[in-house]
């Protein structure tokens, strides 16, 4: 919401400097977010008021003509193609060295220089709409000053202001600072989406008076309902349709006041009857709209219908609107005829021409939620829909219609016939809202008096008595509509008083200690090994395309789709972390250097998965690393791979089984585009927990589920060897095996025998190796660790139980100690 | 085309893309070879009859396809390595090195949200705050429904939210929840007896949201979000304030301002935007590169409405509580100066390494 500070002047004064210290940050602090700040003065800086001495032929040339000004730095010569020009008249004058205000905040600010046309130097240029950036031109005149009396907030503000040579553009115009208040402050006030609103909070902010237009506070009062006859045939969407008649008027420009107030807040002028209907929007917040009644056709009825198939409707913006049956709309009907879409835009041809001489005014109050579905619907979005979005009190239609009609009678020098219009039932006025200020006090954490708190609400025009109880009956007028609850109060008596003025102070509760999270924490601990071990966290999007699912094997129908995706590679949720972490780390190998491991700590979901007891899906925790070896490494990288999650076993306690996994493992529990004949499925506790796999040539990774690591690993208590007295005995053992021989088979045998001996044993792995040109074999050596707790055990005693070892496995897999 | 021709055709057809299922292209890429389109689009070209039965053998061949699970077929799809058998549960290859390499433990990092969160869970957690993990999938009545967004309101529009395709038991479409907010439901419903046994309920929650917006230096489409609840009787903005000027100053190791500002929430009433004063130049330089004016916005928060409390089975007579939803993201981008928002998904490891 734009507010030029000089129009708000007309309604309320502060005694404060207009700075960051001063208003504009008490209205930041107490009304909402100043997104800008913008002087006018600098845009028009340094146009003045002139009085035109003299206007001369330019010798040989018809169009154009001298003119000299008195200015303030004496009198100026001027060559000026308006037809407009006139001695005598009051304009704007724009020196040489000046900027053409309707370039200045463009990329190229136009500079005027003293230019000779025609023989003549012309010192400058008078200004027209058009270049005082107040839309089109008309004629190609220039702006001339001294209709003031005709302008609308004049009359308002009882104020008077003669032109004086030399006197500043912005000065003669009130054009200063305009402050941009952020608009969602607003969602729930529709009466800040008029400066009514905003003037009357500001009162309260700073604790001047308000001054409260008469007008504003009419009542609603017994229209007639005929000619034309108002028809309302969708009460549920039109609780009040209003118009009023008006005849004889001029359609032509707005007067310079006007047409720079509109201009200052962004409002484009158009001519001055739709002028008026957007000052009034702006000033209340209430739409309203003016056809031509000739364009009409001088209907018997006039109204409010919700669309039906085949009708058709030309809007003011050029667009042609055919409502679909799914999506009806509410249609403004001359005898059934569509004329405007209800509360947000009107229709082309009915819309005020420069030989209107009859209008209709009308003012109706739409449903706020049919006003937005509507524009969500059909992507047609203007002032008078973000209005009545948000709810505007159908209260303000009689007053609001009465002086729109008063002011266009006065701008249009016509006259009103008369003010047909229909409500839907009784308009109920909000009930008061009933606080008592221990409540108030209780939620904010203050001690304010009941006076104080009273003063506060007065402020802003929200007047209480104290009932028998010594409650507030907080009396809500017609334009605070959000005032319902006493919640609503609290938030009023908190933000004008200044929240700046609440003391901060702790709860105050038990010192019993908050249940832990220990998933967070052990996550946490999964991070702490993996980047310990050089592996780097990435965070990857939740949304990834069909394109990456489908390379890495997954079906885009089992994932879970956004509607209306950005993006096409961001339509479907992940099935598995693996395939974004392995395009990241595919995008990173251009910058560094392999090896590398990227991991990721997240979540995936598919369709068909976990649910909660209301039927909702479930996240499912996922940790996925991928690997990328370099060039060099002669190892395939699944076991570079395998050893991040060794390590994260080992900090865990734990001891982790590998097995095969068939390429249906893969499929239907771990989506991921692992190899088939180099993966393994993760064991722990006799439960799969995820799987470990050769990605590509240089690329392994795998994918756990961290929640079930967390809890085997928690059911698993760690094993103690208490230590000797004794020093251990070590030696290497060397066994050649059938290549296909798995490794595990092999080391539980051993391990088997080991469990078996007296001393406490460890097998920890040197080698695995083939013999040159005896691909069949493999020679695995370990280094044995024997710990007696009775004795300093003997090479003997350790021989002996390396030949029960060599014999187990000769037993079980042909095994030959190599020596 | 006759039948026997368009039969071999098929056969051909069934002999070519098997070829290319047993080559290794998943299905999802068989199904899109243009041979099959075209061999579905030829059906229009044959007799009534014909057509029916070829239509059959097309439409059992792309079923075939779509169920198609390679053999556990060992070394099938293994390159040539070092050692010919593979052999997933020894910890190293065949004449691999031992142990297997892994990348220099010096480049390892912990992602820098990561580290925001743990730092944040840590100063909450000793503040008395549990902690509860959000959701990634959630429906409209969490979302909205439950924090006092009327059905159809206009105000449901301002969080951009993502709907999906795919509807919840109620058959409303499901959502990406675009605050951690629709947390708050559960939250209170499930510790409304912790609050009747006179424990307040201080909850944090951290998770992931996703909006619909432009992807820029500042915005993304997903973000992480911190949202902190606490319900008790008689608590005040005053106790919110100050909670969360605690939790800043020890966030960034001094002393602090903090200031609310009036917002809108339909689930908090009043709401506010907290801003602290910048802890980089003390507010006192007017070019400092992270402030407005020596302050930085860093949250949204408010009163929990209570229609908030009621949906929860919560009696708002007789307790009242605070909320706030904060940017991880932006908190970590505040402390590191970090410049672009994109950076955090990016998966670049010279981002990476330096946290």
């Amino acid at each position: 919401m734009q507010v030029n500070l000089g129009w708000l002047k007309d309604y309320v004064d502060w005694d404060v400097a207009v700075d960051s210290n001063g208003l504009i940050e008490l209205i930041a602090r107490r009304l909402g977010e100043i997104e800008s700040v913008d002087d006018l003065a600098d845009k028009y800086r340094p146009a003045e008021v002139v009085l035109v001495e003299s206007v001369e032929p330019c010798p040989g040339r018809d169009r154009i003509r001298v003119a000299k000004l008195k200015t303030s730095d004496g009198i100026k010569t001027v060559v000026c193609g308006a037809p407009n020009l006139r001695a005598g008249a009051w304009a704007f004058w724009l020196p040489a060295g000046g900027v053409v205000p309707a370039t200045y905040a463009s990329n190229k600010p136009l500079v005027l220089e003293a230019k000779e046309i025609g023989g003549v130097v012309s010192e400058g240029m008078l200004l027209s709409p058009a270049e005082l950036d107040w839309g089109p031109d008309h004629d190609d005149g220039i702006v001339l000053l001294g209709e003031e009396s005709r302008a609308p907030f004049w009359a308002e503000s009882q104020k008077t202001k003669k032109p004086a040579i030399g006197q500043s553009l912005a000065e003669y115009l009130d054009l200063g600072l305009v402050i941009d208040i952020e608009n969602k402050m607003f969602t729930h006030r529709p009466d800040c989406f008029g400066l009514l609103g905003v003037a009357r909070e500001i009162a309260g902010i700073v604790g001047q008076p308000f001054r409260s237009p008469d007008w504003y506070h009419l009542a609603a009062s017994q229209t007639s309902n005929s000619d034309p006859e108002i028809v309302i045939d969708c009460p549920d969407f039109v609780s009040c349709f209003q118009i009023a008649r008006l005849k004889n008027l001029t359609v032509r420009p707005s007067s310079v006041s006007v047409l720079a107030r509109l201009s200052s807040v962004g409002i484009k002028p158009v001519n001055n009857l739709v002028d008026i209907t957007n000052y009034m929007m702006y000033l209340t917040g209430q739409p309203t709209h003016v056809f031509d009644w000739k364009a009409l056709g001088q209907p018997a009825r006039l109204g409010v219908r919700r669309s039906r198939p085949g009708d058709e409707l030309e809007l003011l913006n050029g667009q042609t609107l055919k409502p679909v049956d799914d999506q009806p709309v509410t249609l403004v009907v001359a005898d059934d005829h569509p004329v405007a879409l209800g509360g947000v835009m009107g229709g082309q041809k009915t819309a005020v021409g420069d030989q209107t001489d009859e209008v209709v005014l009308e003012c109706a109050n739409f449903n706020m939620y049919d006003i937005w579905r509507t524009t969500m619907n059909y992507g047609l979005f203007s002032p008078a829909a973000t209005r009545f979005s948000k709810g505007q009190s159908p209260h303000q239609i009689e007053p609001v219609i009465r002086r729109t009609a008063e002011l266009l009678a006065l701008t249009g020098g016509g006259e009103v016939v008369g003010f047909p219009g229909k409500s839907v039932g009784k308009l109920a006025l909000p009930d008061p809202v009933s606080v008592s200020p221990e409540f108030i006090n209780d939620r904010l954490g203050t001690d304010m008096s009941v006076d104080k708190i009273q003063a506060v609400l007065a402020g802003v025009e929200l007047h209480s008595e104290i009932d028998g109880d010594g409650c507030l009956a907080v009396g809500v007028p017609f334009w605070r509509t959000d005032l319902q609850i006493a919640e609503d109060i609290v938030e009023e008596v908190g933000r004008l008083a200044g929240y700046e003025n609440i003391e901060p102070s702790l709860p105050v509760r038990s010192i019993s200690p908050p249940p832990p999270n220990r998933q967070l924490r052990f996550n946490q601990s999964l991070r702490q090994v993996l980047s310990g071990a050089g592996a780097n966290e990435v965070y990857g999007y939740s949304f990834v395309g069909a394109d990456l699912l489908e390379s890495s094997g997954q079906l885009p129908q089992k994932s879970f789709e956004v509607k209306k995706p950005l993006r096409p590679d961001l339509q479907f949720y992940r099935q598995s972390l693996t395939p974004t972490v392995k395009a990241l780390i595919s995008q990173s190998q251009r910058t560094a250097p392999a090896p590398l491991a990227l991991f990721e700590i997240g979540c995936c979901h598919w369709l068909g998965g976990p649910v909660d007891d209301e039927g909702l899906p479930l996240d499912q925790p996922r940790l996925g690393l991928v690997y990328l070896a370099d060039k060099t490494q002669s190892s395939r990288p699944f076991y570079s791979a395998r050893r991040y999650l060794d390590l994260l076993a080992k900090s865990l306690g734990v001891d982790l089984d590998y097995r095969p996994a068939a390429a249906r493992d893969l499929e239907s529990n771990w989506p991921a585009p692992y190899r088939s004949g180099q993966s393994a499925t993760v064991w722990l506790g006799g439960e799969a927990i995820g799987v470990v796999g050769g990605l590509g040539d240089s690329l392994a990774g795998f994918e756990i589920d961290p929640r079930a690591l967390n809890r085997l690993v928690s059911a698993s208590a760690r094993s103690y060897h208490p230590l000797s007295r004794y020093p251990a005995s070590r030696q290497d053992l060397t066994l050649r095996v059938g290549t296909s021989v798995l490794y595990a088979d092999l080391l539980t045998c051993l391990e088997g025998v080991l469990s078996q001996s007296d001393y406490q044993a460890q097998l920890s792995l040197l080698s695995i190796w083939s013999p040159p040109d005896q691909d069949q074999f493999k020679h695995v050596s370990w280094r044995l660790e024997l710990t007696s707790h009775d004795q300093t055990l003997q090479t003997a005693a350790v021989s002996a139980v390396v030949d029960q070892l060599v014999s187990a496995a000769a037993a079980e897999f042909k095994a030959e100690l190599v020596t | 085309m006759s039948a026997d021709n368009f039969k071999q055709k098929i056969d051909q057809l069934t002999k070519d893309l098997t070829g290319r299922l047993k080559a290794g292209d998943s299905p999802a890429q068989v199904l899109k070879d243009p041979q099959l389109k075209q061999a579905f689009s030829d059906l229009s070209d044959l007799a009534g009859s014909l057509r029916q039965s070829a239509g059959q053998s097309l439409n059992q061949l792309r079923q075939t396809i779509a169920d198609y699970r390679p053999e556990d077929s060992g070394s099938n799809d293994s390159e040539p390595g070092p050692g010919v058998f593979f052999d997933p549960t020894a910890p190293i290859d065949i004449g691999g090195q031992m142990p297997a390499p892994l990348p220099p433990a010096e480049g390892g990092s912990i992602h820098p949200i990561s580290q925001a969160l743990e730092e944040a869970v840590d100063i909450f957690s000793r503040m008395g705050f549990e902690v509860v993990e959000s959701r990634q999938i959630d429906s409209e009545y969490y979302m909205f429904d439950s924090l006092n967004f009327p059905a159809g309101h206009p105000a449901r529009d301002e969080f951009d939210t993502f709907h999906l395709a795919n509807d919840d038991p109620t058959g409303r479409p499901l959502v990406a929840p675009a605050h951690t907010s629709s947390m708050q439901n559960r939250v209170l419903k499930e510790r409304k007896q912790q609050l009747e046994d006179g424990q307040p309920v201080a909850v944090i929650v951290p998770g992931r949201v996703f909006r619909n917006e432009d992807v820029d230096a500042t915005h993304d489409h997903m973000f992480y979000q911190l949202e902190g609840i606490y319900v008790d009787q008689k608590v005040t903005v005053a106790n919110l304030v100050a909670t969360l000027k605690e939790f800043f100053q020890d966030y960034y190791g001094q002393a602090l301002e903090v200031k609310i500002q009036p917002f809108y929430f339909p689930f908090t009433e009043p709401s506010f935007e907290l801003a602290i004063s910048c802890p980089f130049c003390q507010q006192k330089k007017p070019d400092c590169r992270v402030c407005s004016q020596g302050w930085i916005e860093v949250l949204g928060c408010g009163s929990i409405h209570p229609n908030v409390l009621s949906a929860a089975g919560i009696d708002p007579q007789k307790y009242s509580g605070f909320a706030w939803g904060m940017g991880l993201m932006r908190l970590a981008m505040v402390k590191h100066n970090i410049e672009d928002i994109r950076h955090f998904v990016s998966g670049r490891v010279e981002f990476l390494r330096q946290f």
